[in-house]
């Protein structure tokens, strides 16, 4: 299951699916941002336009792209780290997130997916203290999902608390729930200064692996972390995707390119989506 | 290897499917007028702080009463350095209280003729402050005595932006307080220090005491600056008195600034972010601890939620 964020190539949706289908011949898309509108603001007429979208263009979608607890912890300290909240159209309070999480099943029952992506809030200076309040959000969330048969998908993030594989381990064990995976990120885990393959990967069970993020990142001038074209960066997709294919994965694989260094979005991820698709064919994955 | 695995989508024919090739795919027919619903709104997108300057026993006493009055966050002034030499122990006075520390005071260069020496002055500071947990790094402007000129102020702005550039890798914004009797101090002063800044290096704390002493007003300067705004300060001034004197700082509500209107501007621009309450001295007979109980009522009834 090869996808994209449709925001990566464009906000304009029906441009951004018409070249997913026609011109990287997916068949899979991830909706995060439509219309400049996070996927959770969009109204009833443009969840249909949505659909009416990926019906033309022949598309499915594999997961819903949801900010769900990409906020702060309420009852802990605010992060540092939240100020930068408002990326991807998403402005969600602690307080509006019992409604973005049944919004957030209520859009994978209208997308036909099953996988519903969350965050685990944003990076507190000292998580301990606040990690079993972090579980049982989300133990919370997942026993939700579950109930309409969907997959809590949480992306390993490096500005939320569960920011590399290492702690990954710990966040899937801490939360217990059998339908509670991990949107596994090897740049994310890069960028908070793990060394995703081979180091990060060995310690993940392929089998709670709901969805793999894909963007290349490499070290700058200024040592500091950046995100780079697939391919060209320091992460060892081809590694990954033989790793992933020994392990029997087939969930979905998303290029979320984030560098914009061909100049603009669409272009960038043009580029990017080749540099991935020759890891997954050297891979063997295609 | 990659394809199967789909999710509950009905796999049927469909008119219109972009390529003969590919599965055509239907979305299951139900009713989508629960999405005309938005996610009700978020109440409140302020946290906010009290500032230590109040307690004139020191820091340490401060950042008890402040955590014991219910604040969730701080702002200290460079006393703190000589409190706790260490950073990381700052650090973790603070965190036992559940304090942010949105903002470090780094005070005001003593002029402008040595850039470099000022600069690295500040730079030192910011570097605790950010060990320290800083979100802000607040910097003001010299005393009036001896006139401003627009020289002074575009030396002023000259260290303002140095001092930004050289901690721009501590992701702490470096934000221009406004302070009466200092450079920035009429609403025209401080247009013309944040036009000679980047905005990308120096950011806005409004005073709105301060900036409605100075003649201003602070909801205008809200709405006027909204792109550069980074920090509030919450303080109130009464109105000049009939022969044109300058009115006495005062707690939140007894004075000229009109709190309600500075909420509503900030509601309209978006802001997010700290707002700290900052009162120079508690007024005569009233404990710090008990100006910072009163202020935060004085919020809470304004703004509608807890603070």
């Amino acid at each position: 299951m090869l996808s994209v964020f449709t925001d990566e190539i464009s906000d304009d949706f029906d441009k951004a699916c018409a070249i997913a289908a026609d011109e990287f011949g997916l068949e899979w898309v991830q909706p995060r941002k439509l219309w400049g509108k996070n996927v959770m603001a969009l109204d009833g007429r443009e969840v249909a336009e949505a659909r009416k979208i990926l019906t033309k263009r022949g598309l499915r979608v594999s997961q819903i792209g949801s900010p769900l607890f990409k906020t702060d912890l309420a009852g802990a300290p605010v992060s540092p780290l939240s100020p930068k909240r408002d990326k991807f159209s998403l402005d969600y309070t602690a307080e509006q997130q019992p409604e973005v999480l049944e919004r957030g099943i209520e859009l994978c029952r209208v997308f036909a997916t099953q996988r519903l992506r969350c965050f685990d809030f944003w990076r507190l200076p000292e998580p301990e203290p606040h990690r079993q309040a972090i579980y049982a959000k989300l133990r919370e969330a997942a026993n939700a999902c579950a109930k309409h048969g969907l997959i809590l998908s949480m992306e390993v993030e490096h500005e939320c608390n569960t920011p590399t594989a290492v702690e990954a381990v710990r966040t899937v064990k801490g939360v217990a729930a059998p339908n509670f995976q991990l949107n596994w990120d090897p740049g994310n885990a890069f960028f908070a200064g793990e060394t995703p393959f081979p180091d990060g990967w060995k310690l993940l069970d392929a089998k709670r692996i709901s969805n793999v993020d894909c963007k290349d990142a490499t070290v700058g001038d200024d040592g500091k972390p950046k995100w780079e074209c697939i391919g060209r960066g320091k992460i060892d997709f081809v590694g990954q995707f033989r790793a992933l294919k020994q392990a029997g994965y087939r969930g979905p694989i998303t290029l979320e390119t984030h560098w914009r260094g061909a100049g603009t979005a669409e272009e960038s991820t043009r580029q990017s989506m080749a540099g991935l698709k020759a890891a997954l064919k050297t891979a063997g994955l295609i | 290897v990659l394809a199967g695995l789909g999710a509950a989508v009905v796999a049927a024919p469909v008119a219109g499917a972009a390529s003969p090739t590919r599965r055509p795919v239907r979305y299951p027919d139900v009713d989508l007028s629960y999405f005309d619903k938005p996610i009700t709104p978020a109440p409140f997108p302020i946290a906010f702080g009290c500032a230590a300057i109040t307690w004139k026993e020191g820091p340490r006493k401060a950042i008890d009463e402040i955590a014991s009055a219910g604040y969730r966050g701080v702002q200290v002034m460079a006393n703190a350095m000589k409190d706790w030499p260490d950073p990381a122990a700052l650090k973790a006075e603070l965190a036992k209280r559940h304090l942010v520390l949105a903002c470090f005071s780094g005070g005001s260069p003593g002029g402008v003729d040595d850039v470099e020496k000022e600069v690295a002055a500040f730079v030192t500071k910011a570097e605790y402050a950010r060990a320290a947990g800083a979100l802000r790094f607040q910097i003001t402007s010299p005393g009036r005595n001896g006139g401003v000129d627009a020289a002074k102020l575009k030396g002023l702005a000259k260290i303002l932006d140095e001092v930004g550039r050289r901690t721009s890798g501590l992701e702490m914004p470096v934000v221009f307080h406004n302070h009466m009797d200092q450079w920035g101090e009429s609403p025209a002063e401080v247009d013309a220090i944040l036009a000679a800044t980047d905005p990308k290096l120096v950011r806005f704390l409004l005073d709105v005491g301060h900036y409605r002493a100075a003649g201003g007003d602070p909801a205008a300067a809200v709405r006027k600056h909204a792109k550069r705004l980074a920090m509030l300060h919450l303080k109130d001034v009464a109105a000049p008195s009939a022969d044109g004197k300058r009115g006495k700082f005062v707690p939140l509500g007894a004075g000229s600034v009109d709190f309600p209107a500075v909420f509503a501007a900030l509601k309209d621009v978006k802001y997010r972010g700290w707002v700290v309450v900052e009162l120079d001295s508690a007024p005569d007979g009233v404990t710090a601890l008990a100006a910072a109980t009163a202020n935060k009522a004085f919020v809470e009834k304004t703004v509608g939620v807890p603070v």
